[in-house]
Formats: structure tokens, sequence, C-alpha cells
């Protein structure tokens, strides 16, 4: 009557935050997280979170990729790609790998995105010379 | 050995052809066994635990419906016996999720045995086979120790170790997935959803469309003087404060080969 791909495997299961619900406290979750309600805490999964519109995150958020179309308020760290979308409010620092803004997204917050930049020109001169004085 | 119980609503005639196919074809397979017929004076706790004393490891087979099997299932937890079930009805949710045919036709899986290891879930220190459901109101619901789910707006909390699934995944519009919870997975399934007003004669509607896995669940009234009553398997009642999780005890039950979990 129904096919196999009916079951729920914890791994890819989306944790579905709806709109009728609040959760406070630590939420950590192995698959995806789509949150359309609230979650005032702190929040970590190894995949992806999906802020969608109309929900509403206060917490630190940890995740594999993030996807954001509420409001955040909170400091998101994410391995690799940060999305904002139009309807996006985001107060807080973001570190990332890639980062996506639409046109409309509101950012407060400091960014960090890709890996550690290299040196400039003068920052080497500087390194090198304090390195003369240590010797 | 092979233990058959028979469900009580079994006793009318039109059932007759049904069984004598069914221990027909029983017989041609060479698992008949012991019959137990339910009636108001024999419960299904009591026949499974007789059978329990007077074997280390039976075979018990449900003939009937879902109720029953949830029963029967129940004192079996953790012991070396194995379940089957016989549906005799085109509605049973159970055999669905079990990959069962109804009647006679399912005597042929049972006669496979071919075994799965599931859980069960359990509320203040008792199983439940299917699920639990409560009205969240006067409730307060603790996951895993670590968030309270506060619900706003939510007609009703169904926490699920085997049952299909209906939830609204996507946004307002989308329609319904009906999947199947994992009862090896560990996990329960909570899900919850608010009610809808419909413009149209004004009919409550529920769109659930929250989703948890959780390990373990607390549920406790938020005012003492308040009830917070919990169906069991839709059938008992037991009140908060209540501890629900997966129980460590599993159950061995005769799967077919287009089973869902």
């Amino acid at each position: 009557m129904f096919g196999k791909d009916l079951k729920i495997k914890p791994e890819e299961a989306e944790t579905i935050i709806g709109a009728g619900v609040k959760v406070e406290g630590t939420f950590n979750a192995v698959g995806n997280v789509v949150v359309k309600g609230e979650l005032v805490g702190s929040m970590e999964t190894q995949s992806d979170v999906y802020l969608m519109e109309g929900g509403v995150i206060e917490a630190n958020i940890k995740a594999s990729n993030a996807i954001i179309a509420g409001r955040v308020k909170g400091n998101l760290k994410v391995e690799e790609k940060i999305e904002l979308s139009s309807t996006a409010r985001l107060s807080g620092d973001i570190n990332c790998q890639s980062l996506s803004i639409e046109e409309g997204a509101i950012l407060h917050g400091k960014c960090k995105v890709g890996g550690d930049p290299k040196l400039s020109a003068k920052e080497k001169k500087q390194q090198k010379e304090q390195q003369e004085i240590e010797e | 050995m092979y233990f058959y119980i028979y469900d009580s609503f079994l006793v009318k005639k039109k059932y007759d052809k049904t069984l004598s196919k069914i221990e027909t074809r029983l017989a041609s397979l060479d698992i008949a066994g012991r019959k137990h017929k339910l009636s108001i004076l024999k419960s299904v706790s009591e026949i499974t635990h007789k059978i329990l004393e007077q074997d280390i490891s039976p075979t018990i087979v449900v003939v009937g419906g879902d109720e029953t099997l949830c029963e029967a299932a129940l004192p079996l937890a953790g012991t070396e016996a194995t379940i089957g079930f016989i549906p005799t009805e085109n509605d049973s949710l159970i055999a669905d999720i079990l990959g069962l045919p109804v009647n006679e036709y399912a005597c042929d899986v049972i006669s496979a045995r071919r075994i799965e290891y599931i859980n069960l879930g359990k509320i203040n220190n008792q199983y439940f086979f299917s699920s639990i459901e409560f009205e969240p109101k006067q409730s307060l619901i603790l996951a895993d120790k670590k968030y309270q789910i506060i619900p706003k707006k939510i007609k009703s909390v169904k926490v699920i170790n085997l049952d299909f699934l209906r939830f609204q995944k996507g946004i307002d519009g989308s329609p319904e997935e009906k999947m199947v919870s994992n009862p090896k997975d560990d996990y329960l399934e909570v899900l919850m959803g608010a009610s809808q007003q419909k413009l149209l004669f004004f009919k409550q509607k529920e769109k659930r469309d929250s989703l948890f896995f959780v390990k373990k669940l607390s549920i406790d009234p938020k005012n003492p003087k308040n009830e917070v009553l919990i169906k069991v398997d839709q059938k008992n009642i037991i009140k908060a404060p209540a501890l629900i999780e997966v129980a460590k005890e599993k159950l061995k039950i005769i799967v077919g080969k287009d089973r869902l979990i």
C-alpha cells in the first residue's frame, strides 16, 4: 500500500518546530531542523537549519548549513554556507565558509566568511620586524 | 510451539468461513497450535501470561484486530517469545506497517518467520506498543531533560513508537505527508498539531506541523490541581506526571517482506 521510502531515518529526518510551538533550552538534533515557530536557548545540529519566514530563533546556532528567512538574535557558526533571504533579520555575528545575502535582508553583526585571510604586505612587514626584535 | 489468540469479535458467525480457511492453511503449513479464544472472562494479558508460564519461547499469534495485538505484545517484551499477527480486518494499520496480508494469506508470513526486533515505549514503567496521546493545554513538557516544548494553540500531542505519521512538512498550504515511525531507532516521534479554523461550516481541522525525535519525555501538570489525562494505545488512561521513554527490552515480531519498518 505504501512505499518503503516512507520510513523515517533519524539521520535524514527533519525535526520541525511548527508555528504553534516554542522550544526553550539546549536543543541538539542529528538531522535537519526546520523552524517555523520559536526557539530560545541554544541550537546545534550536524545537518542544516531552515528558519522559515515568521520563525524566530533567539539562540546561538551551530549547523552545517543555514537558510534564514526569519528573525535570529544570536551568533551563527556554520561549517559551510549561510543564505539570508530578503525577509531575514539577523542580529549577531556570523562565521561560515560562504555567505549569500538577498536584497532586503538585514544583518547587524560581524561577519567572518571563508578561511583565515592571507596577511597583507604591511602586516607581513610588521610581523618580520617583530621577529627580528625578538631574535 | 505455536499459540493462537482469537479476538473476541471473531465469535460472530460471519467470521466462521474466514477462521476455517485460516485453520486449514495453518494445518497445511504444519504450524497449527493451541487456540485461545478471548471473551469477557478471558483477557489477552491473562492468556499471554499463562502461555509464558507453559513455554519459555512460544510463538504467540494474534488472530483479529490491532488493539488485541497491541495488548498481547506488551507482556512479551524482553522475553524469548515471538509475536505474530493474522489480521482479519482490511483497515488494519499495523498490518500495513508490518507488511502482512489479511486472513489466510498471512499464514504464509507466519510460516516464513521473518523476525524483527522492535522497540516498545514505556510510560511510568508500563509498556505501550503503538502511541500515546494527550492534550497539552495544562501540561509542562520536557524533552530529553534538555529543552522544554511549549505548545501554543496546540490541540493534541502524540508520542509514537509504531504508527503512521501524518504531518505538514513544508510551509502553509503544502500537503500532508504520510510516513511511518521507525520502531528500531531507539527514538520516539513526537507529533503536535495546531487547531485550524476552517471558514466553511466553522469546522475545526487539526494541522499537525511539529515533529520532534526524543528518547525521554516528561509530562507534568502545570498546576497540581489540574488533571492531565494520557491515552495509551488508544485504550488505557494514565494521569500525569508521566515519564515516557523507549523501553530497553525489545519485542520479537514476525513481519512480511513488504513491511514498512
